[in-house]
């Protein structure tokens, strides 16, 4: 066995009092906390991060890409919806004026992109429209005219104090007669209309038209 | 040193999760290593836990780096012995005396004579060894001083210190050579007594 190298022997010597070590613990505890940074700090070192800040950015952009969609297509659904009030009026006598047959497209263009009709389809539904839109326009016409003679009567009423009313009675009847004819009409249109489409395409036409083809006009009392 | 490197990977697994109590164990577990170093390369107990306080605020800060790889003895005895160079390097540039201090930063020798000693010539002879080697350690370059440090008192591997100082196990070997070859030129044949 080799003697022990002095220096090492003299190193082993050098045993000076360690320094105190109590208390280190809450002086640790008490630095952290002092330099611990405030919300704002924190949320500026988090962005200080080149990942997480173009994550942040890329979250917004995604999110403004988002809410760009949604928006668009909350207007699109607005726009179709009020494209389909207006085409309820062009089926429906008894909400306005059928369009002449050079209009239609723009009447049913809306139906085309939101029912997403092929080609084939929309021209086949278009043709369905023009043919039945003459009738239709004819029943509305003659509507206005009973409405007007109806409303010449009502006005002789009130001023001369009297009315012949077998002929009031016989507008009425007239009336009856074309409000019933229209409505028949029109669920004739829209059913031949739907039989063109997919069921989900069809679907979502009969909640479009529902109001109209599902309230038949009512009998005016005697 | 602590080689328990298990008990260490679990408790900074636990700090990471935010059990902060963690911390509480690693600092009981490595005061005391530490600051004996930091105490042998300043000579100065002030700044000695002063530094290793610090290291400790930055193992907490880091701990998210942490994972199950790491080192944490050559993790702490590294940010210890880099603070301890700066803190060096500025108390040469700012000379002041601390009452546990000689001039040259060693612990004052009046603090390790023993009165009771059964002789006091062989007692005084021994402190005035000792303080001569602390003024030999003290003029060792960093990576010598470092070296010897962790070697011989804090019992770590030359790899581990090779992981400290960012150099090969031959590079220790090398600097732990050269240290010793210092400190016999600087203390002369005088030691063994």
């Amino acid at each position: 066995m080799s003697p022990q190298d002095p220096l090492d022997d003299l190193l082993d010597r050098w045993n000076p009092a360690c320094p105190d070590t109590s208390g280190l613990q809450r002086e640790v505890w008490q630095r952290i906390a002092a330099t611990r940074p405030g919300a704002l700090a924190q949320l500026v070192a988090w962005f200080r991060r080149p990942a997480l800040s173009l994550s942040f950015v890329a979250a917004c952009v995604l999110g403004v890409l988002a809410f760009v969609e949604w928006h668009e297509a909350r207007f699109q659904r607005q726009m179709n919806a009020e494209f389909a009030r207006q085409y309820l009026r062009v089926i429906d006598p008894m909400l306005g004026a059928p369009t002449g047959s050079d209009s239609m497209d723009r009447e049913l263009v809306w139906m085309r992109d939101e029912l997403r009709l092929s080609p084939v389809q929309y021209a086949r539904i278009k043709k369905l429209h023009e043919a039945l839109n003459a009738e239709l326009a004819a029943l509305q016409k003659e509507r206005l005219s009973v409405r007007q003679e109806t409303a010449a009567l009502e006005e002789e009423r009130r001023t001369e104090g009297q009315v012949d009313f077998l002929v009031f009675a016989g507008l009425i009847k007239t009336r009856q007669n074309l409000d019933l004819q229209s409505f028949n009409s029109m669920q004739r249109l829209v059913s031949a209309t739907a039989t063109i489409m997919t069921p989900k395409q069809r679907q979502r036409y009969l909640d479009y038209v529902q109001a109209a083809i599902s309230t038949p006009p009512q009998p005016i009392a005697d | 040193m602590p080689a328990d490197p298990d008990t260490d990977r679990a408790d900074l697994d636990a700090l990471r999760r935010g059990d902060e109590t963690a911390l509480n164990r690693l600092i009981a577990r490595w005061e005391r290593p530490l600051i004996s170093f930091a105490f042998r390369y300043l000579g100065n107990s002030a700044d000695a836990r002063d530094l290793v306080a610090e290291t400790f605020v930055r193992l907490y800060r880091n701990r998210e780096r942490f994972d199950a790889e790491s080192n944490l003895a050559a993790w702490l005895f590294t940010a210890l012995a880099n603070l301890c160079r700066n803190r060096y390097r500025w108390n040469r540039r700012h000379p002041t005396v601390a009452l546990d201090s000689t001039e040259n930063g060693a612990p004052a020798v009046s603090a390790q004579l023993h009165s009771e000693a059964p002789d006091p010539r062989a007692e005084l002879q021994r402190v005035e060894m000792i303080e001569a080697l602390e003024k030999a350690v003290a003029a060792l370059p960093h990576d010598f001083r470092t070296t010897l440090l962790l070697c011989h008192y804090e019992r770590l591997s030359h790899r581990e210190i090779g992981a400290v100082l960012g150099c090969s196990e031959r590079g220790i070997e090398t600097r732990l050579r050269r240290a010793r070859q210092q400190l016999r030129a600087d203390l002369g044949h005088n030691w063994g007594t």
